[in-house]
């Protein structure tokens, strides 16, 4: 009896989960016909949070490790991706100082395998990092990750015949748009939900509960956490190669620790642990951040006129992230993911208050 | 290179590394008493060269009132930040105070921004810093000499704190062990509010004594410093006074004769500290000095 | 072949020597008893066993495989598994997921299958829950199975720990002081209970515990330690009437008749 009802439970997930899909394409189709460009900037700007966001979630959130070095990875994924769909010619207009090395002067790849290369090549160095801080506890790990993101951008800044240095790169070509930042949203948390939920990602949360319970119940520590961080850059390479293409300029100070603090805030903000609140809490932030900009330049409030505020933006978000440090400990949603159970346990509940209360 | 050139730098990096060594102190002192890395501590060293700067730009104060001005908010600021950001959480597990500690630092940047805007902003020289003295072709800024001698002095002063008072042993035995110090009797806020104070108020001296140096302020300022000043006091042994300041004086003197010696490698400088970092975590931890 | 041979194993922290040529050699089928005093040594030599310390001097062999120089993954993969002094249990996830992760370590599909849900991982997955669901309830931890671990009493947790060694299929099983804690009642029936699963999956088990009288119903031999020195060797009954063992118990544990 009980294995008929899993099974009918198991279809009935799987056909939500379709339906959660469907209902995106249609949004992202009637978007794309109806929004405005502005909004839809904003929306492809909250795929985009949302693949930074998850995969953060994943090495700081699910496996324990915490990470700062997100950035870096980000910015390798630019990079590498804007190299190779850049035409010659582009390459030629940026590169006016210090020429390009060949063979990037020469090569240009659809936008799509490039994207896939910066992906890789983020997972290749996210491994080269997360190897040595195999044994390497709370804080010092998060001090050498940070160190790793400060140094590639770093070399970045002076590699000109590589990255053009501190002129960076501008006028890349948009080639991102809806489709594709909500497509790869959609795959990354495919892609991380399904790893959670299977043995290995069991395994990825053992470790963040008990390392050496782990390591003791044959959880290979080394294979786990380089996991944990290969999959995280990978697509953080991602994410940070469609961010390049949509604000359309890039250089080594746009991938600094600003921005991995402000993905830690959407993490923390979310709950470390919860992809739901992650996915959540990356939209919102996309929005907000919009939304508050209004502040940072001059509005007429109720006839008077007050002068824009920089940077309030940030200092609500700081505001809000201490907030939710001091108490909401486990973050929005207490670390937990939705589930179809829960949400129906509460209205079950009230149901069952109310017929007590008559 | 001449050997007058070598002086030169030599000066600088001793009067560059006694500022990192009274930035590092407040790392080490924090971190050997909560196990907790204050990552806003570069953020509080930034704070003090702004209070100063107010001091002096708004209330027209002798420069002498305004440092000293400054050096009192920024002990108070470094106290406030550990009752709101970092007492809440004595009990949580650790990645709790480390996400409060990135927020806080996170916070006060951005709270500078806002409130004093992003542009760098010259910080005043008063005529007594602004001495040279020309030694056989070596030239010296006072400053470069007041540095080393405020710095010894107030690390002497520590020092006695540390090792010759009640509450200094206070400190020490809290950084020994936690739980046992608190069934002692010892009041344990007290002291920690204690050890922000006296952390803040070095950095707040190295901060002003940093910003005669280097008379640019801006919020993000605290960053390369913060950094540095951190590094040592991991290489010194975290924890360790004693390593701090030798630490300091290490990465001083580094960080000038690298530049010097490597003129076309100055952009990757920080970069270097960042290896030099990550090398001591991942293979001797403990640093020079270290305890555990 | 013996199951566990451990030839003079020796360990140095700094100065201090903590256990000095401890030698054992264990075949199939026994259940073995460390025990002694506190503070003599056993947890660190189940560590030296496991792979937690690499031993200063001394090797240890696994079905006559020198497992010495394995990391505790590799050897918890050849067939070791133990329990903690303290509970040591995943204590965010569920008691069901702590079982499972037991299991991981023998999981066949790879990382990609695992990921895209294929067929063949789906059956695996289905199979490891079916296990591990089978261990609960040998456990009677069944009707938790959903329950944050950390949320159950100190009993339970200590069973769940069990439950969860047993799902990486060792064939050696090392507890670390599993009565601990508890009333002599509740000892009695975890003894029971040990018996019972050794004989159920075919384990050869060594034990360490404080309490002498609840080893001495179930260990056909029994080692004492005292201060890293094996200082006995053999039956319950003659180790019962060792002056060295009782002289080394006195103060602590007299009457244990």
């Amino acid at each position: 009896m009980k294995k008929v009802k899993k099974k009918e439970k198991d279809y009935f997930l799987f056909f939500l989960k379709i339906i959660a899909i469907l209902i995106v394409v249609i949004f992202v189709f009637i978007a794309q016909r109806n929004f405005d460009a502005y909004v839809i900037r904003i929306l492809t700007l909250c795929g985009i949070y949302v693949i930074l966001g998850v995969s953060l979630n994943l090495i700081n959130g699910f496996t324990g490790q915490f990470s700062l070095g997100h950035a870096g990875f980000m910015s390798i994924g630019a990079y590498v991706s804007a190299l190779l769909y850049m035409s010659p010619e582009l390459k030629e207009v940026n590169y006016f100082i210090t020429p390009l090395i060949w063979p990037f002067s020469v090569i240009q790849i659809p936008f799509f395998i490039s994207v896939i290369a910066g992906g890789i090549i983020a997972a290749l160095v996210g491994f080269l990092v997360g190897a040595p801080c195999l044994r390497l506890k709370g804080d010092y790990l998060a001090i050498v990750t940070f160190g790793f993101s400060e140094i590639i951008r770093i070399i970045f800044n002076n590699l000109q015949s590589i990255t053009n240095g501190p002129l960076g790169l501008k006028g890349l070509p948009s080639y991102t748009n809806l489709w594709w930042s909500w497509g790869a949203a959609i795959f990354t948390i495919y892609f991380i939900s399904n790893l959670i939920n299977s043995s290995y990602g069991r395994a990825l949360k053992s470790i963040r509960e008990d390392e050496a319970a782990a390591e003791a119940m044959g959880v290979n520590l080394f294979y786990h956490k380089g996991l944990a961080f290969v999959v995280g850059a990978f697509f953080a390479g991602i994410g940070g190669a469609l961010l390049g293409s949509l604000i359309m300029t890039i250089d080594p100070n746009t991938f600094s620790v600003v921005m991995t603090f402000q993905i830690i805030v959407i993490v923390i903000v979310g709950g470390l642990g919860s992809i739901t609140g992650t996915v959540i809490v990356a939209t919102i932030f996309a929005i907000l951040m919009e939304f508050l900009r209004v502040f940072e330049s001059p509005m007429n409030f109720f006839g008077t006129k007050l002068p824009g505020i920089p940077g309030m933006r940030m200092l609500i978000f700081s505001i809000i992230l201490m907030v939710v440090i001091l108490f909401f400990k486990r973050g929005l949603m207490g670390g937990k993911e939705f589930s179809l159970k829960q949400f129906i346990k509460i209205f079950s509940r009230e149901d069952r208050v109310a017929k007590e209360g008559s | 290179m001449s050997l007058n050139v070598f002086l030169q730098n030599l000066i600088n990096g001793i009067s560059l590394g006694c500022l990192f060594a009274l930035i590092a102190i407040g790392y080490t002192m924090v971190y050997g008493i909560l196990r907790l890395i204050n990552f806003a501590h570069g953020d509080i060293f930034m704070m003090a060269t702004f209070f100063a700067y107010y001091a002096i730009a708004l209330f027209s104060l002798p420069w002498g009132l305004a440092f000293f001005a400054a050096i009192i908010l920024t002990i108070l600021l470094g106290i406030t930040v550990d009752r709101i950001a970092y007492r809440p959480l004595r009990d949580a597990p650790r990645i709790s105070s480390l996400c409060s500690a990135i927020g806080m630092s996170f916070f006060l940047q951005n709270l500078a921004i806002v409130v004093f805007g992003g542009r760098p902003k010259p910080f005043f020289r008063p005529e007594f810093f602004d001495q040279t003295f020309v030694i056989s072709d070596i030239r010296i800024q006072s400053v470069s000499l007041i540095t080393p001698l405020v710095s010894i002095f107030f690390l002497l002063i520590l020092t006695y704190i540390i090792y010759r008072t009640k509450t200094g042993l206070a400190m020490r035995a809290i950084s020994k062990d936690f739980d046992t110090a608190k069934l002692m009797g010892i009041n344990l806020n007290q002291t920690i509010a204690l050890t922000f104070a006296i952390g803040s108020g070095l950095a707040a001296i190295g901060a002003i004594l940093w910003a005669l140096r280097y008379p640019q302020i801006f919020p993000f300022m605290g960053m390369f410093p913060g950094w540095r000043a951190f590094t040592a006091a991991i290489i010194g042994g975290i924890g360790s006074i004693r390593g701090a300041m030798l630490g300091g004086f290490l990465i001083g003197l580094m960080t000038i004769m690298i530049v010097a010696f490597f003129p076309e490698q100055a952009g990757y400088k920080d970069a270097f500290v960042f290896v030099l970092l990550i090398f001591v975590l991942l293979y001797k931890p403990e640093g020079i000095f270290g305890e555990e | 072949m013996s199951v566990l041979k451990a030839d003079h194993l020796t360990i140095k922290f700094g100065g201090l020597t903590a256990v000095s040529n401890f030698c054992v050699t264990v075949e199939e089928g026994e259940l073995v008893g460390l025990i002694g005093p506190n503070g003599a040594g056993k947890t660190t030599t189940f560590n030296m066993l496991t792979g937690v310390y690499k031993p200063t001097n001394g090797k240890v062999y696994l079905y006559e495989q020198d497992i010495t120089k394995k990391r505790i993954d590799q050897i918890t993969a050849l067939g070791i598994g133990r329990t903690f002094q303290n509970v040591r249990l995943f204590s965010g996830l569920s008691v069901i997921e702590n079982v499972m992760v037991g299991s991981h370590l023998r999981l066949k599909s790879s990382f990609f299958q695992a990921v895209f849900h294929t067929p063949r991982y789906t059956k695996e997955d289905e199979q490891i829950r079916e296990e591990a669901k089978q261990l609960l309830s040998e456990v009677h931890l069944d009707k938790f199975e959903n329950k944050v671990a950390g949320s159950l009493p100190y009993g339970e947790q200590r069973r769940l720990e069990i439950a969860r060694a047993l799902a990486t299929k060792p064939k050696l099983l090392l507890l670390d002081e599993p009565a601990a804690g508890m009333n002599p009642q509740e000892s009695r029936d975890l003894m029971n209970f040990i018996q019972k699963i050794q004989n159920k999956f075919k384990l050869t088990i060594v034990l360490i515990e404080h309490d002498m009288k609840v080893v001495m119903g179930i260990c056909k031999r029994i080692l004492v330690l005292d201060y890293g020195v094996t200082i006995a060797e053999g039956k319950p009954i003659e180790i019962q009437h060792n002056p060295e063992v009782i002289k080394a118990y006195l103060g602590a544990e007299a009457n244990y008749a």
